[in-house]
């Protein structure tokens, strides 16, 4: 590290200097105040100097205050060596700028560990200037003016701009022109706000080529050690591209909502136009089979008894399909529904199943939640009806349980039922897929695609934990209940 | 009091032994403890060359009792004479440099002259000390305009 001695005094500036060498400086020396300047004013000058308070030309003090005043960014550490040993001599001293002070005569030891905390302080503002200046966010600093007074790379390179350009100038000078002043009105805002920090707040630019940058500017007050506001520090932050993708999802968002509506509407207007014409089949292939069993031959009774299942087949799937559709599009209010009351009317609508299968059907204390009423109860017997109609040899046994998870509720309602294989875990809630026969297990396989679709307009989440055989537990997510209410379990 | 007298002083309460013009002793013993005779050499040399001129700036001052001037000559010729050890110099120069930044009326003429005596018999002492100095250039460069 380089070091300046700047003495008058011919012995001190040898015998510092042999001393300050043996410990790897690299020493130069002045012998008055304007040489101490004219080393200390090169850029590529040392950043560490050791000063006498009297010398010709310029004396330690005077040294000290222009070097401060004329900092160019690059910190120097100044340490005062002098003959001057009272405090008020000390207090002017470190008034004018010295980092440091010390009397002669110079005690060595003394003199080397204060040099050495200089250098820490060296080595520290080195970094912090280092991560200043390769910050990757771009960061500026001005006085109370407005005037910048430091600047970053990032800053550079977001303004199109040398350092030398914009040290000087204000930060509204390179706002475009329609929003100079909401520049200048958020700067004076920062500066005289009670607190060091502001809202962020955003700001056109003009970048480099002229293109307007968009950007989100966050400033702080810095604060001199009487605590009065000496300047702003400030980051920039390049949202441009940033908003346009926003604004790109938005519109992405919007038409995916519409085209939602859309499909929704369509599928409710279709299923329900194709259920006059299926009721017409329908009434006259039962009328068909009515007059005519018997009176034809047994391939004609054979193909009127398709058609009439075939008929009523579609009959239920188009109700499904349309209570699906109403899902999104005929959902009733949210507001709060106490689900013990819901697992009340559920009982009670399944009550024929429970007493045909002898189940049990035990519900733990429920909470209140955020949702459609109607869509509870649809969903809850859906899972419960499942759970009894997917049933082994053994009695049904299904348990409704709730668990705090954050800002919702996990409900879960356990079977002891045949099960479903893992690798059916997520089929099992597409619409119409089924995993059994009619035969076997009555229906269309769009039971749980109700479901999910319930969940997810209440913005939770569905999903199972099966082994085959071994039962299953469905887990849905649900919202509490909305702010300033009771959400005591009931 | 001559150097060789001063060296055989080397310890004791120094309120009851008088103060001798030079010994070598403080900053300037380590540096020759180290091995660094010749530097020690340079710097009685650089030393004396400087404090010469320094005497002459303060018989001027005195001379037109220029109060500030002598002042701040006494104050710096006190700097070096404190890193050489130089006691009585070192004494005499605070006791100008207080007197004159105290506007006393005194004769400072006087002053000067006892501080050039004191100034022959450590330059004595110094030579006799380095066994003859040689005139040496400062090693490191200087930046004055």
């Amino acid at each position: 590290m380089r070091l300046l001695i700047a003495d008058d005094d011919t012995v001190y500036r040898m015998f510092l200097g042999r001393e300050l060498s043996k410990l790897g400086f690299e020493v130069v020396t002045a012998c008055d105040g304007a040489g101490a300047l004219a080393v200390l004013e090169d850029k590529a000058g040392p950043s560490l100097a050791i000063l006498d308070w009297s010398m010709p030309e310029a004396d330690g003090i005077e040294v000290c205050r222009r070097v401060r005043a004329n900092s160019d960014g690059r910190y120097i550490y100044l340490l005062l060596l002098t003959a001057r040993d009272t405090p008020a001599d000390l207090i002017a001293g470190m008034g004018a700028g010295a980092d440091d002070y010390l009397t002669k005569p110079v005690n060595m030891t003394e003199l080397h560990l204060r040099v050495r905390a200089g250098c820490r302080i060296l080595e520290f503002e080195e970094r912090s200037r280092q991560l200043f200046d390769d910050a990757p966010i771009a960061y500026h600093e001005t006085n109370t003016s407005g005037v910048i007074v430091r600047v970053n790379r990032a800053e550079c390179r977001l303004l199109g701009c040398g350092a030398g350009e914009i040290l000087g100038r204000r930060v509204w000078d390179f706002a475009v022109p329609a929003q100079v002043e909401k520049g200048m009105a958020v700067f004076q805002a920062a500066v005289e706000a009670p607190n060091q920090r502001m809202e962020d707040t955003e700001l056109e630019m003009c970048g480099r080529n002229g293109d307007a940058v968009l950007v989100r500017l966050q400033q702080n007050q810095v604060r001199d050690s009487h605590g009065a506001v000496a300047g702003l520090r400030c980051t920039m932050l390049d949202i441009t591209e940033l908003r346009r993708q926003e604004e790109l999802l938005k519109r992405q968002a919007a038409d995916l909502a519409r085209s939602n509506a859309e499909l929704e509407q369509f599928a409710y207007v279709a299923s329900h136009d194709l259920q006059e014409p299926l009721r017409m089949v329908a009434s006259f292939t039962q009328l068909l089979a009515k007059r005519y069993a018997g009176k034809l031959d047994d391939k004609a009774d054979e193909y009127i008894k398709y058609t009439v299942d075939g008929a009523k087949r579609m009959q239920q799937l188009i109700a499904d399909l349309l209570a699906l559709s109403r899902v999104g599009t005929k959902g009733g209010e949210f507001r709060d529904v106490p689900l013990a009351e819901v697992m009340s009317d559920v009982l009670l609508n399944l009550s024929p199943a429970i007493q045909e299968s002898g189940a049990a059907v035990v519900p733990d204390s429920l909470p209140t939640v955020f949702a459609d009423r109607g869509q509870m109860t649809q969903l809850l017997q859906n899972l419960i009806g499942n759970a009894i109609k997917f049933r082994n040899a053994k009695a049904p046994q299904v348990h409704i349980s709730a668990a705090e998870a954050g800002d919702d509720w996990t409900i879960s309602v356990r079977d002891n039922g045949i099960g479903i294989a893992p690798e059916h875990a997520e089929r099992v809630f597409q619409i119409f897929q089924r995993l059994h026969t009619r035969d076997q297990y009555p229906g269309t396989g769009i039971g749980l695609a109700v479901c999910r679709k319930i969940v997810e307009r209440h913005g939770g989440k569905i999903w199972l934990d099966s082994t085959p055989g071994g039962g299953t537990t469905f887990h849905f997510t649900l919202h509490k209940c909305a702010p300033g209410t009771d959400e005591s379990m009931r | 009091m001559n150097a060789i007298d001063s060296n055989a002083i080397d310890s004791g309460d120094t309120c009851r032994r008088p103060l001798v013009p030079w010994r070598l002793s403080g900053a300037l013993a380590d540096l020759e403890r180290a091995g660094e005779s010749e530097f020690v050499r340079d710097l009685l040399d650089a030393f004396l060359q400087d404090t010469s001129t320094r005497l002459e700036s303060m018989r001027k001052a005195a001379a037109s009792t220029d109060l500030d001037a002598l002042a701040a000559c006494s104050h710096a010729l006190k700097g070096s004479t404190l890193l050489m050890s130089a006691d009585r110099l070192a004494e005499l120069c605070r006791d100008i440099e207080q007197l004159a930044a105290g506007r006393k009326h005194r004769d400072y003429l006087a002053m000067v002259d006892q501080l050039d005596l004191v100034l022959r018999e450590t330059r004595e002492a110094m030579i006799s000390h380095a066994g003859g100095l040689p005139r040496h250039h400062p090693p490191t460069p200087d930046h004055s305009r």
